[in-house]
């Protein structure tokens, strides 16, 4: 069976919920858009996180001192090999495969400590400040650094991980620096691998993530950098502004101390996050005033509101996978793909009786579905879902749709369930009551449907 | 009524009855289409299965109701208006076994008027004329 964004947990057929694991579920094929924030580290509560801060600074300046004291080539090297960390499979690739930084940015970096007195003698406190010293160093070098100085903890991480959730382990090959010696190391661990790429993963607590670290470059320019020190400054680009702050660190320290003071707004971001109530309320006032068929693009409105809305109601249920459009004699299909997780009794009746490993909605803003559009669906799920399908749609379906939905239980043992805009009223009604969980409107459907299939 | 415990059995499932009317009956004025959670139509549940072993099958509000599905989301008003209905069945239950004597009313076991005091029916009074 194929899988839409398939995830480590899909693979290894183990149901996980994002939402109650420890850490960042990966991808197989792409990256996870979140970065390791080493200032999380820093503020964590936990001790353990703190040490690992501390072991973070403490090594990178290590490696400053080696460039210092005149081993440069091998303070680079090391540097280089660190500035790439796959293996956690975070950032923007689309193949979960990123580049290191040449030898001359490591050079630039490490220059620092020769450049900046404060630097050389005290080393950096943070050393995402590198971000708005030296030029080519973004939010995914610093997490991709981060990572490969905790790499050995994660590698315990991840495999406590695996054992707790029963995700498999084989024996792989990896490096990770050694830092009584600072050397990089090859060694042989029991870790999950990837089935495409066959290379190894490592897991990272959800908790030292975010989209953009706390100290980043375009918070300092936007609010700390003094463009009035020079007119001519404030016009200048990214380059003029990284040599300026070169030449005055205290500049920078400032911004750093300041970051440090409201470090309490530093929060970790959520993989996923739910729209507010009000939003679903004002989506779906709008979705009921759409009108039917693809008149002003009446369409795409209805199926833009509708991925918005139903992936915050079905949360944390049904983790979203993503939403993806196909062409189907000559028309255009939107739809929206969930993991079915089996978080729930009833996921696990159509995981167990639908093999529906991940679940298809298909978006239909038409006055009335047709026989064309459960046959659609139908062979859309024989190509690549289990035996399980929803269609969304803004009316009741009517008597002769409803037959052949149960028709086609009856012939094929397929189940397709017909909602509509009142079921999706009921849905945003539970979301803001909290009296039950909008996947049980579905739940309800779903036994509608199966009390109408004879026998 | 076949016993005294009967009785008790019978005044505390109306007098919970009632209870749950009162209060699901606030939250519907509210929100009448909103859900009830898992647990109150449990606790709804609960009672209601108590007052179907109490009724007669004639007594019964409906022949077909035994109790509500969680899993088809009744509302607030969905159970209030099943509650409101045992409540009638069971007050006439009650008519039905209870007895006047000088101004006073008692329960009836098998036919024999007790020492039990009970309060009069509801509806004397609201008779139509």
């Amino acid at each position: 069976m194929i899988y839409i964004r398939p995830r480590i947990s899909d693979h290894y057929n183990v149901p996980l919920l994002q939402n109650e694991v420890d850490f960042a579920i990966p991808f197989l094929n792409e990256d996870i858009p979140l970065y390791v924030d080493p200032f999380l580290l820093w503020k964590s509560p936990s001790q353990q996180d703190n040490a690992l801060h501390t072991q973070i600074i403490s090594t990178f300046n290590r490696i400053g001192e080696l460039f210092v004291k005149g081993k440069e080539d091998e303070a680079i090297s090391l540097l280089t090999d660190m500035s790439e960390c796959n293996e956690v499979g975070l950032g923007l690739s689309k193949s979960r495969t990123g580049k290191q930084i040449s030898s001359s940015t490591s050079r630039s970096i490490l220059s620092l400590y020769n450049t900046i007195p404060l630097i050389r003698s005290h080393g950096f406190n943070h050393f995402e400040q590198i971000q708005i010293l030296v030029e080519g160093i973004s939010k995914d070098r610093i997490s991709d650094f981060t990572c490969s100085l905790v790499k050995s903890f994660l590698i315990d991480y991840t495999i406590d991980q695996c054992h707790m959730h029963g995700i498999p382990l084989s024996k792989q090959s990896i490096t990770r620096l050694d830092y009584t010696t600072l050397k990089i190391i090859e060694e042989s661990v029991d870790l999950p691998f990837n089935p495409v790429d066959k290379k190894p993963l490592l897991f990272v607590p959800k908790r030292w993530l975010r989209y953009i670290p706390w100290i980043n470059y375009e918070d300092y320019f936007a609010n700390h950098f003094d463009r009035d020190i020079d007119d001519a400054q404030s016009a200048q680009d990214r380059i003029n502004v990284l040599n300026y702050n070169r030449d005055n660190y205290d500049a920078v320290e400032s911004y750093i101390v300041q970051k440090e003071r409201i470090s309490s707004d530093c929060k970790n971001d959520p993989l996923f996050k739910q729209i507010p109530i009000l939003s679903a309320k004002r989506a779906l006032t709008n979705i009921k005033k759409t009108p039917t068929g693809n008149k002003d693009n009446a369409d795409k409105i209805y199926e833009d509101a509708m991925v918005n809305v139903l992936s915050s109601f079905l949360y944390p249920h049904l983790d979203f996978a993503q939403d993806q459009s196909r062409i189907e004699s000559g028309t255009q299909i939107r739809d929206l793909i969930f993991y079915n997780n089996r978080s729930f009794d009833f996921l696990k009746d159509i995981y167990d009786q639908y093999e529906a490993r991940q679940i298809v909605v298909e978006l239909k803003n038409v006055e009335s579905v047709q026989r064309d559009h459960v046959n659609q669906l139908n062979r859309y799920m024989a190509d690549q879902f289990g035996r399980f399908g929803i269609i969304f749609t803004r009316n009741p379906a009517p008597k002769n749709i409803l037959k052949n939905t149960i028709d086609l239980w009856s012939g094929q043992r397929r189940c397709i369930i017909i909602l509509d805009d009142s079921d999706l009223g009921l849905m945003c009604q539970v979301f803001e009551n909290k009296q039950r969980y909008p996947v049980e409107v579905i739940k309800k459907k779903f036994i509608e449907f199966t009390r109408q299939c004879p026998g | 009524m076949k016993s005294e415990k009967h009785i008790e059995e019978f005044e505390k499932t109306l007098s919970q009855i009632e209870a749950l009317h009162d209060e699901i009956s606030i939250i519907s004025k509210k929100a009448p289409n909103d859900l009830l959670n898992k647990y109150k139509v449990g606790l709804v549940n609960t009672i209601i299965s108590r007052a179907n072993k109490l009724l007669r099958s004639d007594l019964l509000p409906f022949a077909d109701f035994k109790a509500f599905d969680v899993d088809e989301l009744p509302s607030n008003s969905d159970v209030v208006v099943m509650l409101k209905q045992y409540m009638a069945c069971l007050e006439k239950e009650r008519e039905n076994s209870i007895k006047v004597n000088f101004g006073d009313w008692y329960w009836v076991i098998n036919g024999k008027e007790t020492t039990l005091k009970t309060y009069p029916p509801k509806k004397l009074g609201k008779e139509k004329l």
